[in-house]
């Protein structure tokens, strides 16, 4: 590891941090401050950081497995099944119906249907990166097409949870949930680093890095389904939450560099960043008005996307 | 050593490719390998160097089926570079030239050190003024010259190269034809695929033709016969001329009629017939 890429992992490390404290201290009530701190900022700044993490985890994935880098964990279909598995059973079920503590019945079907989104995943991926693109768009379209429609018969009282599922909040779970999420993070995270150079063989062509040692179709299937994992997971814990995925292995990039070993740590540090950032300022102007965090995630990396896009639009090949 | 017998090969839903090919390089060789488009050579290519597999024939590398090295075991004897190789975005030269060390990254250790392999890479492929420049900035050229210097890096006995000069310009061209020599000088084995017969002759490679047939021939002694199995696998023909050094290349015959500078007019156009000749 160079210099910049110690300095990057620090920064991110740093910023994560900085976040995380500001979301459990800052504006902590006069009257009962640690019963507020553990049963509600806790929780609540544990599920924005791993699922800050998870999603840039899995978009820097789906961004190396597509060698596209406006590739993002929804992109592929995963988070489209499972907004639809998840409102045809609001549909068929009623209001949140508990499964597990901190977990509805919905919860559980949109992660099941971002899960079933990858069968369709690993088949197509076997002919090649433009037909697992294709795939992956055309069945998100169909999914998010599906469940508008089920949303149409939906009881207005219901509609609510829908809609904040489509447009990402962060819960106040029992701890449980997070510490559950952090685990395919975690493993993802450890698999990830040892492999190092292997990750970023992927990148070139398939015959290149086969013939530099690497499994190719075994690496990629692996990076797939992990990536596909931790944006069900994701989706099913806080709902859609925009623009983490997409933007932040490009803020990596610029600190970090390309090399994986680096990136994969420094994109989950700052993904868990950005979001407990976005936390923080729905917090503080719930003052004004309460709307959920991934509204603020969009305002803000929808801007900064179009920015960093309109910065390298002059420097393209020569 | 790399050594393929008897392959047999057709891709998904085509008729048969490769008929029975034969095809043996051995250390301190260069061995090129012409022929038409599309009769087969980057597939047959792709076969020796272990990134596909035939239907039928062996495959050695090394007096073994070249499978049976393994993934790792092969990569660090053998180093293919494609026709058209895919240089990751955003990575700087020397980034992707250092890809080239993966396979020595597991024990037992290079046999030389890394920066050194990047050192040679740098100065045989002419890399100085790209060395810090990002993939996408590249031209065809320079990014054909990465593509071979990360196999230099990977620094391996045998190496399949598919077209290799592939947008060079002629001094590139016969720098890397000079790179290939002195991998040969070292006993090492290098096979390419060239459409240009007579820069491979006048390196002294060892020419194959593989025709339309699906069949690898030698390129024959004698002049007539060499002439006549260009015809036969280029549908021209083709004159002798001997050049300094007494190497004889080989040249197309061309019609009165093809020169754009030809003094009398040309009249009107007209579509080339069946033969290739004018009408």
């Amino acid at each position: 590891m160079n210099l910049r890429e110690a300095r990057a992992l620090a920064l991110s490390a740093v910023l994560a941090g900085a976040a995380l404290a500001g979301v459990l201290f800052l504006n902590l009530p006069r009257e009962a401050p640690s019963a507020v701190l553990w049963k509600v900022r806790l929780p609540e700044a544990l599920a924005a950081l791993v699922v800050g993490g998870a999603l840039a985890l899995s978009g820097l994935l789906f961004q190396l497995i597509l060698r596209n880098s406006l590739a993002d964990p929804y992109v592929l279909g995963v988070a489209g099944g499972a907004a639809f598995a998840s409102v045809v059973t609001s549909l068929l079920l009623g209001a949140a119906t508990p499964f597990f503590p901190g977990f509805s019945l919905q919860a559980a079907a949109a992660f099941g249907g971002g899960m079933a989104t990858l069968l369709l995943l690993l088949r197509a991926s076997e002919g090649g990166t433009g037909r697992l693109l294709l795939a992956g768009v055309v069945a998100n379209t169909a999914f998010a097409a599906g469940a508008r429609l089920a949303a149409a018969f939906l009881a207005p009282e219901r509609l609510p949870s829908v809609t904040a599922l489509l447009v990402g909040y962060i819960p106040t779970p029992p701890l449980p949930v997070p510490l559950l999420l952090a685990l395919p993070v975690a493993v993802t995270l450890a698999r990830f680093v040892k492999q190092g150079r292997g990750l970023d063989l992927l990148l070139l062509s398939d015959d290149e890095a086969e013939s530099l040692g690497l499994a190719v179709a075994a690496r990629r299937r692996e990076a797939l389904i992990l990536a596909a994992l931790l944006a069900s997971m994701a989706v099913a814990v806080s709902g859609m939450i925009g623009f983490v995925g997409l933007l932040v292995p490009h803020a990596a990039r610029m600190l970090a560099g390309r090399r994986h070993k680096v990136l994969v740590p420094a994109s989950v540090l700052l993904g868990a960043a950005f979001l407990l950032a976005a936390l923080l300022v729905s917090k503080l102007a719930s003052g004004w008005w309460i709307l959920p965090v991934g509204v603020y995630t969009s305002l803000v990396g929808a801007p900064a996307f179009l920015f960093l896009l309109w910065r390298d639009a002059g420097r393209e090949t020569p | 050593m790399i050594a393929l017998r008897k392959v047999r090969f057709a891709h998904r839903g085509r008729p048969l490719l490769l008929k029975g090919c034969d095809l043996a390089a051995g250390p301190g060789e260069v061995v090129a390998l012409a022929g038409p488009n599309g009769a087969g050579k980057s597939t047959l290519l792709r076969i020796a160097a272990g990134l596909l597999a035939p239907e039928e024939g062996e495959v050695e590398l090394d007096g073994r089926p070249v499978r049976a090295w393994g993934r790792l075991g092969r990569a660090k004897r053998l180093a293919y570079v494609p026709q058209r190789p895919l240089l990751p975005e955003g990575w700087k030269v020397r980034e992707i030239l250092a890809l080239g060390d993966h396979p020595h990254r597991e024990r037992p250790l290079a046999p030389r050190p890394l920066s050194a392999r990047l050192a040679e890479a740098r100065l045989w492929l002419d890399l100085d003024g790209v060395w810090e420049r990002e993939a996408e900035t590249l031209s065809g050229g320079e990014a054909q010259r990465v593509a071979v210097g990360r196999a230099l890096v990977q620094d391996t006995a045998h190496y399949v190269l598919d077209e290799p000069a592939n947008h060079l310009d002629l001094g590139h061209q016969v720098a890397l034809y000079r790179l290939f020599g002195a991998w040969a000088r070292e006993g090492r084995t290098v096979l390419l695929a060239t459409h240009d017969l007579n820069l491979s002759l006048l390196f002294g490679q060892r020419l194959l033709l593989l025709n339309g047939e699906g069949v690898v021939k030698a390129f024959p002694e004698g002049e007539e016969a060499r002439g006549r199995l260009l015809q036969e696998a280029f549908g021209l023909s083709f004159e002798p001329r001997e050049v300094s050094g007494g190497c004889v290349c080989w040249f197309p015959r061309v019609e009165p009629g093809d020169r754009v500078l030809s003094t009398e007019c040309a009249g009107e156009r007209s579509v080339p017939n069946k033969e290739g000749g004018r009408p």
